[in-house]
């Protein structure tokens, strides 16, 4: 079963007088459980595409299915409610909430959803991404390791179908990159899906399938 | 716990903003109650004026004595006569009746006639209408100019802190992103920021109202409280609960329309661009016009910035004119006021004879006048005149001595004086120079009561200037650190932020003094009065343009100092 399908899927962005077509007519499918890397050059349309999967971009043309529901016709509410329930994004700059200590980033989601917070489970996600003693500190006071090791957390705690990664290693050290990837990959075998963009192939190789995107069509 | 967290965090980990927001909307609050105690004031004043002077009775008849009381006794649906100190009080038992203009006439008919019967002829009746005589007073043109001045000024307060709280609210468009990619609707993201409104906005309006009400009161128990003058209207300290609910409510449905707006535009924004928070971005123009090249670099960045950043500069022009506009208007205007009132009169006191009942002044009282050591000059004249309080009941001739004196301090002793030799109710004693003193001790409160409304408002327009440019050179952080990077001096760089700055205050400053002197020669037309600029007035139009320079300059000074030193200490 596909978590995501995607079907001649098109982004175009009008500047001036200029059409730019961010992603031109891309068509591919996700199934569940599998780890799948879309890698590119810088411009390539990967994030754009990553966007419009997430729902935080709008499409010109063509749809998404996620969980079998086309997103491309859904209203705001129901894109929120995708958001909180079937998707969980991580940055490249992680964008936790700068006054909100980690625990308080990580639970956020269940909160807009109006769940209470399963400490249990917390610990647990805490404890397998390495933050354990972390939870009490702010954004500010944590490295870019631990920001983006917040930001997964943030991203697990709703049991999402799918995890979107937009580059999550481009402000990490090699070392730290190299561990968030592990811990991706790890996620993965734990049976969740991922959607990766990166633009280093060696991450990209390490994913079970990868596709290529050059002026935002797949190659 | 629920979502709410982030406002409760939000207003704990980032006290300042709030706090500047607290601090703009109170300000914004005290010119508006300042006005709607003054009207209250005043009103309240009138009313104990009325009461006062009527005694709540329909006829008053003066040069008594208490054996005429029995003159008037039995008198078919009027009271029992009450005399006090020499004057007879008598009311229709019957609210309509008094109301009613031909029964009115029919009561004085029937005081005339027994004043007549009585064969006293020294006794003088003085009628007083309903409203009058309970204190509701006749024309209320004053109140109402001052409740649509007022609502006007709310009006203006509530747009410009919207335009402060628009720029608060894209302080945060970051975060609404964030919230948003992890599936905040936007129903949610309004719910947090119209809970913060509510919070900041009751906290203010508690401040405001008890700032205005001390303030005021303390300047009324000092200064401005005036009653038992023959000159001036009564102002008596007072404030009314639902006059001050009225203004509160009136400015928060505007700010609220103004933040629902704000909201509604920055929910139509792409959770992307949200996400990324750069403003200037956002803002930018999608055709920005060339560069324009000028003699040095600085000018030429600097024109770059006006012709492509210049937003801010424009919101903050919106924000400082109306207000500075509106204090130098209130100045010059109430120093009108106040020169008006202080005025040294040409005659210190007017004594006069009722001349239709009283027969007017004799040679001997002319005489006796002239022959006080006190007395310099006594102008004598007959004067016809309407009756204030009863308008209906004919004219009313008086003697008049104007008297000058030798001193203007000699005013309260031969004003004793007077009244001593001429103890009937036919002579009145009208003391212009107590009145002029009134008016000179007035316009210290006056004056006092400018300064607070002027530091309320510079605070206002201050913190709004400062926290648009503060945000605007934070925005340009970037640009400032690239300039720097390829290699423009820090000097150059902050020459460039700072003339547009100059240009904006030095247009923020001339256009305020344009506009309210445009103003204070419209609000002078109906009193036939001509304003003149002198040295004082033209001392605090130029402090008021040097503070407005400073107001725009030293923001952008500051923060591209922080910005530089920052870039040079990381180098």
């Amino acid at each position: 079963m596909n978590t995501v399908e995607v079907r001649n899927l098109s982004k175009v962005f009008v500047q001036g007088d200029t059409e730019i077509r961010a992603v031109d007519g891309v068509s591919f499918d996700i199934a569940e459980g599998e780890m799948l890397a879309i890698t590119g050059q810088s411009g390539s349309g990967k994030t754009t595409l990553l966007n419009l999967i997430g729902g935080i971009e709008e499409a010109t043309e063509g749809e998404i299915f996620i969980d079998g529901t086309d997103i491309t016709v859904a209203d705001e509410k129901e894109l929120a409610l995708l958001r909180r329930q079937k998707i969980g994004y991580v940055f490249q700059d992680f964008n936790l909430i700068p006054i909100l200590t980690v625990e308080e980033n990580i639970i956020m989601p269940l909160l807009l959803d109006s769940k209470k917070p399963d400490r249990k489970r917390l610990i647990e996600i805490a404890k397998f991404l390495g933050i354990e003693n972390r939870l009490d500190h702010l954004p500010s006071q944590l490295s870019g390791g631990q920001k983006q090791r917040a930001a997964i957390a943030r991203a697990l705690i709703n049991n999402p179908s799918i995890i979107l990664a937009d580059e999550p290693t481009g402000n990490l050290d090699r070392k730290m990159a190299d561990e968030i990837m592990r811990l991706l990959i790890e996620l993965n075998k734990q049976g969740i899906t991922i959607l990766l963009v990166t633009h280093e192939e060696r991450y990209g190789d390490m994913c079970a399938r990868k596709i290529v995107m050059s002026d935002g069509k797949v190659v | 716990m629920s979502y709410m967290l982030y406002l409760r965090r939000s207003l704990l980990r980032r006290p300042q903003r709030h706090l500047s927001l607290f601090v703009i909307l109170t300000c914004a609050f005290i010119l508006p109650l300042l006005i709607s105690i003054c009207r209250d004031s005043s009103a309240y004043g009138t009313e104990q004026m009325l009461l006062n002077l009527s005694k709540g009775s329909a006829f008053q008849i003066s040069n008594a004595d208490e054996a005429d009381t029995a003159f008037f006794e039995g008198i078919n649906g009027m009271s029992a006569p009450r005399y006090e100190n020499g004057v007879i009080c008598l009311s229709i038992l019957s609210d309509e009746e008094w109301q009613d203009f031909w029964a009115f006439e029919n009561y004085s008919e029937k005081v005339s006639d027994r004043i007549e019967k009585s064969g006293k002829a020294n006794l003088i009746v003085t009628a007083f209408e309903y409203g009058i005589a309970h204190g509701i007073p006749d024309g209320s043109s004053d109140q109402s100019g001052l409740l649509i001045l007022n609502l006007f000024i709310i009006l203006l307060s509530a747009l410009t802190v919207g335009s402060a709280y628009k720029s608060h609210i894209r302080r945060f468009s970051s975060d609404m992103g964030v919230l948003r990619s992890m599936g905040a609707e936007n129903r949610q993201i309004f719910t947090i920021f119209i809970a913060e409104f509510l919070v900041v906005f009751a906290a203010s309006a508690l401040a405001a109202v008890l700032i205005s009400a001390g303030v005021m009161k303390l300047l009324f128990a000092t200064y401005l409280e005036v009653r038992d003058s023959e000159g001036l209207s009564w102002m008596i300290f007072k404030i009314n609960p639902w006059n001050t609910a009225l203004h509160i409510a009136a400015f928060f449905v505007v700010l609220l329309a103004v933040i629902v707006r704000a909201l509604i535009k920055s929910s139509r924004e792409s959770t992307v661009s949200a996400i990324r928070g750069d403003i200037q971005e956002l803002e930018m123009k999608k055709n920005p016009p060339k560069l324009k090249f000028k003699a040095t670099p600085e000018k030429s960045l600097a024109s770059l910035w006006l012709s492509r950043t210049n937003k801010t500069h424009s919101s903050c022009l919106w924000v400082a004119v109306p207000i500075m506009t509106v204090f130098l208007f209130l100045f010059s205007y109430l120093s009108l006021d106040v020169a008006f009132i202080s005025e040294s009169p040409e005659y210190e006191l007017m004594f006069s004879k009722n001349a239709r009942y009283a027969g007017g002044f004799t040679q001997e009282d002319i005489d006796f006048v002239r022959s006080l050591p006190q007395v310099d000059t006594v102008n004598c004249r007959r004067d016809a005149a309407r009756e204030i309080f009863n308008p209906e009941a004919g004219g009313l001739l008086i003697d008049v001595m104007d008297i000058k004196l030798t001193s203007p301090e000699l005013h309260r002793e031969t004003e004793e004086l007077l009244l001593e030799h001429f103890p009937g109710m036919e002579y009145s004693i009208h003391n212009y120079q107590a009145v002029a003193e009134e008016g000179q001790e007035l316009s210290t409160g006056i004056y006092l009561m400018l300064m607070f409304i002027f530091s309320a408002m510079f605070i206002f327009a201050l913190i709004i200037v400062r926290m648009k440019l503060r945000d605007y050179i934070d925005d340009s952080r970037k640009t400032i650190k690239t300039l720097w990077t390829v290699g423009a001096s820090s000097g150059a760089i902050m020459s460039s932020f700072t003339r547009q700055s100059a240009v904006s205050s030095v247009a923020a400053a001339a256009v305020s003094a344009v506009l309210s002197l445009a103003l204070l020669l419209l609000a002078t037309i109906p009193a036939a009065v001509k304003p003149s600029l002198d040295l004082p007035l033209a001392a605090v139009y130029i402090s008021i343009s040097v503070l407005t320079v400073a107001a725009f300059i030293l923001p952008v000074r500051r923060a591209v100092r922080g910005i530089l030193s920052k870039r040079s200490r990381e180098a």
